[in-house]
């Protein structure tokens, strides 16, 4: 069973009478990567620093590695890795230096200090430009460097604040492959807006609207959708009286009908999803002159499921 | 984790302190401040005073005037020094946590295991320190000196003066650090900065009842103890010193309190 790293409990900061977090209770499981998505303005930023200690929560408790986040915020860090959502670093420092600078709050030992340096330039592939000053430094190296100092420690977890945002293609990919790396050794917890990202990289999801939790969980679960499960069939063949076997079925509640190109596509859903699982395509088959082309429970998109939870808080 | 030495070898309570206290001893002493403040102590402060001591003697004797090199010696040193050193500080450490508030480094920064006691103590002794050495120690000593060559006997007084000098010096390092805490705007820091170091004087004709119990009288104060002048200064001479240190350790608390209770959004 999988330990909690991060654990809200009614978790709330408001400005005055702006509630930019309404009550959030979550969990996350370790070594884990967890996408926390939402609009702007959902609470996903405020969140991030509240679990930092970087503001200080108006109602309701957090704790991390069981650590509370306002009596014991020290120990927290000193488990935690963080990039902020623009990251901001002394700008006469070079690369090198910075990540120095962020090692020393963890490590005594200079040799220690050193080849931590080292190693964290190497993963994030600026080694060749680690003495130059980082004014110099476009956005996707700034990024990169972030990753760079928030992982120096071996962190736990790494919490990261849109690492992708405003990169181009090719940085979104070095993120994305430098994070599938680290989450070997350590659990992630990022707010971004890109979903495709967090569809290719992300073992969980949460979603935040409006300061308030729409929903959390496995992302294979999420896509999977709400509602009656759907098989799709994409077909060709003699196939009139295959369908109406199906309509008929108890178990199956509607077909929708489809042309894709010069074949059909039915999309099936069940109401008991274990006896489709033992018998749909046994009874599709029966008939002889269909050909399938494609079986399987359908998927949702990301986005898709998105939209519709965030459409439906809104 | 076994391997990660954590580091924090002063007391938790200050936690990052070591580390942030070099970074910002390096802005010092890596960079070409530390020569230029040198030179602005050792030359801008004692400028005045040279001038006094080697070229206006022979003006004023040709004049028939009589010079009290001693009173005006203090008064040139002394003077200059309480306002120029205060000017500069507030520049210096200006920026030192606003700026760092508004560039979103100080938030870089806290998320690593860092108190905030540490962030703002590291600042204010990484600071003190050089201004203390270079602004007050060194352009003293000059100063001394050129009392010296000029055969100008210098009272044990001086000593106690310095100290004041310092003391107000110090005071506007922590009124500056600790505004920065409390003020998000930066023009509005400098405002209230420089409105203390340049209007004190005009403010303290109208607080005058409430005048010892700030630092504005320390530099006729400094100047007059030097020059053999106590009797003709106000009484309880030695209220605003107290006082002023008072502030100092007010303002300190409250700088760590202010910024414990910061948001750093």
């Amino acid at each position: 069973m999988q330990n909690t790293v991060i654990r809200t409990h009614d978790l709330t900061k408001s400005y005055g009478d702006v509630m930019a977090l309404d009550h959030l209770t979550m969990e996350i499981p370790e070594h884990s990567i967890v996408g926390f998505l939402g609009p702007n303005g959902a609470g996903k930023s405020t969140t991030i620093k509240l679990l930092l200690g970087l503001i200080h929560p108006t109602e309701g408790r957090a704790e991390i590695f069981g650590k509370d986040i306002q009596s014991e915020s020290l120990e927290i860090r000193q488990r935690t890795g963080y990039l902020a959502q623009r990251p901001r670093f002394y700008s006469n420092l070079t690369a090198r230096e910075t990540l120095r600078f962020v090692a020393r709050f963890f490590y005594d030992d200079p040799g220690q200090i050193e080849s931590r340096v080292d190693e964290s330039l190497k993963i994030v592939n600026l080694a060749s430009k680690a003495d130059r000053p980082i004014q110099g430094f476009s956005g996707g190296e700034l990024q990169r460097l972030g990753i760079a100092q928030a992982q120096i420690n071996h962190p736990e977890m790494l919490i990261l604040d849109e690492p992708a945002a405003a990169l181009d293609p090719m940085g979104r990919a070095d993120v994305l492959n430098i994070m599938k790396r680290l989450r070997q050794v350590t659990t992630i917890f990022y707010s971004t807006h890109i979903l495709d990202d967090v569809q290719r990289v992300s073992d969980r999801v949460v979603i935040l609207n409006n300061g308030r939790l729409v929903t959390q969980g496995p992302i294979e679960e999420l896509l999977l959708g709400e509602g009656d499960a759907v098989y799709d069939v994409e077909l060709s063949g003699q196939r009139e009286t295959t369908l109406e076997r199906i309509q008929q079925l108890p178990w199956v509640s509607r077909v929708l009908v489809t042309a894709v190109n010069s074949h059909t596509r039915w999309s099936i859903a069940v109401k008991d999803e274990a006896h489709a699982r033992q018998h749909l395509l046994r009874v599709i088959l029966e008939d002889g002159d269909v050909q399938i082309i494609h079986y399987g429970r359908k998927q949702y998109e990301l986005e898709e499921v998105f939209m519709n939870l965030v459409g439906e808080g809104s | 984790m076994a391997n990660i030495t954590t580091a924090i070898t002063e007391r938790k309570a200050l936690s990052g302190f070591s580390n942030l206290f070099a970074r910002e001893s390096r802005l010092w002493w890596g960079t070409r401040r530390w020569w230029l403040q040198a030179l602005i102590g050792a030359i801008g402060m004692n400028s005045l005073l040279a001038f006094f001591f080697f070229v206006m003697p022979p003006i004023l004797q040709a004049a028939g005037e009589e010079i009290d090199l001693l009173t005006g010696g203090a008064q040139m040193f002394f003077g200059m020094g309480f306002m120029i050193l205060s000017i500069d500080v507030i520049i210096l450490t200006l920026d030192t946590i606003l700026g760092e508030k508004q560039s979103g480094t100080a938030e870089w920064v806290l998320s690593k295991p860092v108190t905030r006691s540490a962030f703002v103590l590291a600042k204010l002794a990484a600071h003190t320190l050089p201004v203390m050495l270079l602004l007050i120690a060194l352009p003293s000593a000059v100063a001394f000196g050129l009392f010296l060559l000029k055969g100008v006997p210098v009272p044990d007084t001086f000593l106690a003066a310095v100290g004041m000098m310092a003391l107000h010096t110090f005071f506007y390092i922590v009124l500056t650090i600790t505004g920065g805490v409390f003020i998000e705007n930066r023009n509005t820091l400098l405002a209230v900065t420089l409105g203390s170091a340049l209007g004190g004087v005009l403010l303290a004709n109208l607080l005058a009842p409430f005048v010892m119990w700030t630092p504005w009288p320390l530099a006729a104060i400094a100047a007059g103890i030097v020059a053999g002048a106590e009797e003709a200064l106000p009484g309880m001479l030695y209220l605003p010193v107290f006082f002023t240190a008072f502030w100092c350790v007010v303002g300190i608390i409250a700088a760590l309190i202010g910024f414990n209770r910061a948001e750093l959004a």
